[in-house]
């Protein structure tokens, strides 16, 4: 038997006609069972994907909308989003890091969710302080589904055994420098009081920022500080550095994520900006507490209340209504409030918290009663929502975190390392306009 | 070196392959040809699938602004005038250089060394061999970084190990003094295929002219200088091209020692990693594929460079 190169043609060409008429056919079956199913993609540890799954039983059962849900941790979760997006096939709803969400709007392949609101998704049950989470330029891209603040954590045995006082939710960055001293005096050789967190753009410089009235970002996505605040940063981690009250830049290598090796952990350290509860506690036999970020010399917090995760629908999705509701009922609904408890983060609304308080344990309490607090100190502040981050901000945080390093490790002036900042983080904004 | 010595695909090209056949005799060659294509077919789809069309489409992202998401817009050579007054990227270079040149000579010399170690007639040959090859083959894995990242830690093994000592040993991976000496050390640990091909080549050099020079009575230092590295030369130019190749490549374990993101203050920040950072974590790619293509041409250019140096040092044996 032999295939003559006519007929090998033809056959390739039966096979493309098959494909194409087959692309031709997909998304018009997708199409029609579009008002029963959703796809809903996020990123989370165990407790939220169990969360997460409990709350989308409860949809199912009120609206008999199917959700396929996706879930994998954070590693790789944006890639993949991405060649998704670049492919014109992403999921109908997804969550999304707050950071991330005005890169996204202003490739213009988000939702504007105003449509849906206040219909169908009731954002006015959450704080007015995190309703604004996703707006970019005036819109809504996202409705944020926990809310978040970036406390102290310290490491509470230590201070026992220190017989230090912990820190008072009143302290100041001048008690935070000398309570650091006195831990690194206490703890003795190759032992610090805190972290160095020059480094931390939301965890610390930020609150500093707020305090003088200032923020990292401002409406129009441009820096919203000077050079001279930023050397004055550089400067007064400098003098902590070289007392010796906070950690050499060695150690820094390992404070990106909540593992066993992360300096406060490991025991090297007595306290780090930027972390929670939640994450840390479980990985150590210590006490571990929080408090909030020191405070200016006006008595000002400058915590940014921010949204924890965001839900998004790409404008591609092809359930948009179906995911508005889904929505709706991480915001709003009582049932799935209680089926997803704390384990998504602390919800944002008053009514979320009423609905839980009978159920939570007493390590919950805490967390909530102090999230409750800093709300209200966040109240007191008066001070204006933090801007939504803005595009460019993955590289523009790159770029302090590589300034601040550059005067930790000795290798640039103070004024050097502020005008590499300027320059990088000013063209990383710029570029991604 | 013969044609069967396994690097066949190194031997002196043109001149010693058969002429081109007489043109009437071409059609006939052509029908054979299409069979032989119909079995390299499943290859052949997958080369054009996976390797050329997407080469092809990231030189044209790389003339071109592609944040992933909206269509790329054509800008031209802009991406690659930028890549020389980007300071991170000349770091990269700078990075990525001195791995080059330390860990490729580094890898050979300890492969040469185990091979020749091995090569003296030990018994239980293929259990050494195999321990020794161990480490390559868990190569560019994650675990094995990630068990490097342990081992060279504040607390790990080498500096428990120092404090036997009385020694307080470095932070090895937090200081950008020490971080590429890790990965330099690591890439060197992972010998094992060069010296499976030194240890291949070492089988076959002709005993006599050992006989020979142990009845001269040259010592063993004269031996392996005159007699075995001049005639495993191929072997080495083999293995200098591939490992050349490969560390311009390394990514993994840069990757994973420095959390992603090439520090402490860039000293891990290799070639691979930046491009990776450019590209997924920054949202250019264009920018990336510009990279990759410089990459390309960089490592085109250094082997270029091995094989018209080869003439000078290379012995092939015919």
């Amino acid at each position: 038997m032999s295939i003559s190169r006519r007929g090998l043609f033809g056959l390739a060409g039966g096979l493309a006609a098959a494909s194409v008429a087959g692309c031709g056919f997909a998304p018009t079956s997708n199409g029609g069972a579009a008002n029963n199913s959703l796809t809903f993609r996020w990123w989370g540890g165990e407790a939220r994907n169990k969360a997460y799954q409990n709350a989308l039983q409860i949809f199912t059962q009120k609206n008999g909308t199917k959700v396929d849900a996706q879930y994998s941790g954070y590693d790789g979760y944006f890639n993949k989003l991405n060649t998704e997006f670049a492919g014109g096939n992403p999921p109908d709803l997804f969550q999304m890091d707050t950071a991330l969400v005005s890169t996204y709007a202003a490739k213009g392949v988000l939702t504007d969710l105003s449509q849906y609101i206040p219909n169908t998704i009731h954002l006015d049950t959450l704080y007015p302080a995190v309703r604004g989470a996703g707006a970019v330029g005036g819109k809504t891209y996202g409705v944020p589904s926990g809310s978040g603040y970036a406390p102290v954590l310290y490491d509470k045995t230590l201070f026992e055994q220190a017989k230090i006082p912990v820190p008072a939710d009143t302290w100041t960055w001048d008690d935070f420098g000398r309570i650091a001293g006195e831990m690194s005096k206490a703890l003795g050789q190759g032992k610090y009081g805190a972290l160095d967190a020059s480094k931390d753009d939301s965890g610390a410089l930020q609150p500093w920022l707020r305090q003088r009235g200032k923020d990292l970002y401002n409406d129009e996505g441009k820096l919203a500080f000077t050079k001279d605040d930023l050397a004055e940063w550089f400067a007064m981690w400098d003098k902590l550095r070289k007392a010796g009250a906070i950690c050499p830049p060695e150690m820094l290598a390992n404070t990106d994520s909540a593992a066993g090796n992360h300096p406060l952990i490991a025991g090297n350290i007595a306290m780090t900006n930027g972390w929670g509860l939640a994450q840390m506690q479980p990985l150590t036999q210590h006490t571990l507490d929080i408090v909030l970020v020191p405070r200016g010399s006006n008595g000002k917090t400058g915590q940014a209340l921010n949204g924890g995760v965001l839900l998004c629908i790409p404008v591609k999705s092809k359930n948009p209504e179906a995911a508005a509701k889904l929505i709706d009922l991480f915001v709003s609904d009582v049932d799935a409030i209680k089926a997803m408890a704390l384990s998504r983060g602390i919800p944002p609304s008053a009514k979320a918290l009423e609905a839980l308080a009978p159920s939570l344990s007493a390590a919950d309490k805490r967390d909530v009663t102090y999230a409750q607090y800093v709300a209200d100190e966040v109240a007191k502040d008066g001070l204006p929502n933090a801007p939504t981050a803005p595009p460019g901000y993955n590289d523009a945080k790159t770029a302090l975190d590589a300034a601040a390093k550059q005067v930790a490790f000795g290798k640039m002036s103070i004024p050097d390392a502020v005008a590499q900042y300027f320059r990088d983080a000013e063209a990383a904004l710029q570029g991604a306009k | 070196m013969s044609d069967d010595s396994g690097v066949a695909v190194l031997d002196p090209p043109v001149s010693e392959q058969a002429a081109p056949p007489p043109p009437r005799r071409k059609r006939k060659r052509h029908k054979h040809n299409l069979a032989g294509y119909g079995f390299l077919a499943p290859w052949l789809i997958g080369l054009f699938a996976f390797t050329l069309i997407p080469m092809v489409y990231s030189l044209y992202l790389s003339l071109t602004r592609f944040n992933l998401l909206t269509a790329p817009q054509w800008i031209g050579f802009e991406n690659y005038t930028r890549l020389f007054s980007d300071e991170r990227y000349l770091q990269s270079i700078k990075v990525t250089l001195l791995y080059v040149v330390t860990s490729v000579p580094l890898k050979l010399a300890a492969a040469l060394l185990v091979a020749v170690a091995l090569n003296r007639g030990l018994r239980a040959l293929g259990f050494y061999r195999a321990t020794f090859y161990l480490p390559s083959l868990l190569g560019a894995s994650v675990a094995v970084s990630v068990m490097w990242r342990q081992i060279f830690s504040r607390d790990g093994l080498v500096n428990q190990f120092l404090g036997l000592f009385g020694v307080q040993g470095a932070d090895w991976i937090g200081d950008p003094r020490y971080a590429m000496w890790t990965l330099v050390l690591l890439s060197g640990w992972q010998f094992g295929t060069p010296m499976l091909i030194f240890l291949a080549g070492l089988k076959q050099l002709p005993q006599d002219l050992y006989e020979a020079a142990a009845i001269d009575g040259a010592g063993r230092f004269t031996v392996f200088f005159k007699i075995t590295l001049p005639l495993l030369s191929p072997m080495v130019f083999f293995n200098l091209v591939l490992e050349t190749i490969n560390a311009f490549q390394t990514f993994t374990p840069a990757y994973v020692i420095s959390n992603g993101l090439g520090g402490p203050i860039d000293s891990t920040l290799l070639y691979t990693l930046y491009l990776y950072l450019k590209g997924f974590g920054s949202m250019q790619m264009g920018y990336a594929s510009a990279m990759a293509w410089v990459l390309f041409a960089v490592i085109g250019l250094f082997t270029a460079i091995y094989f018209w140096s080869a003439r000078k040092w290379v012995n092939y044996a015919d």
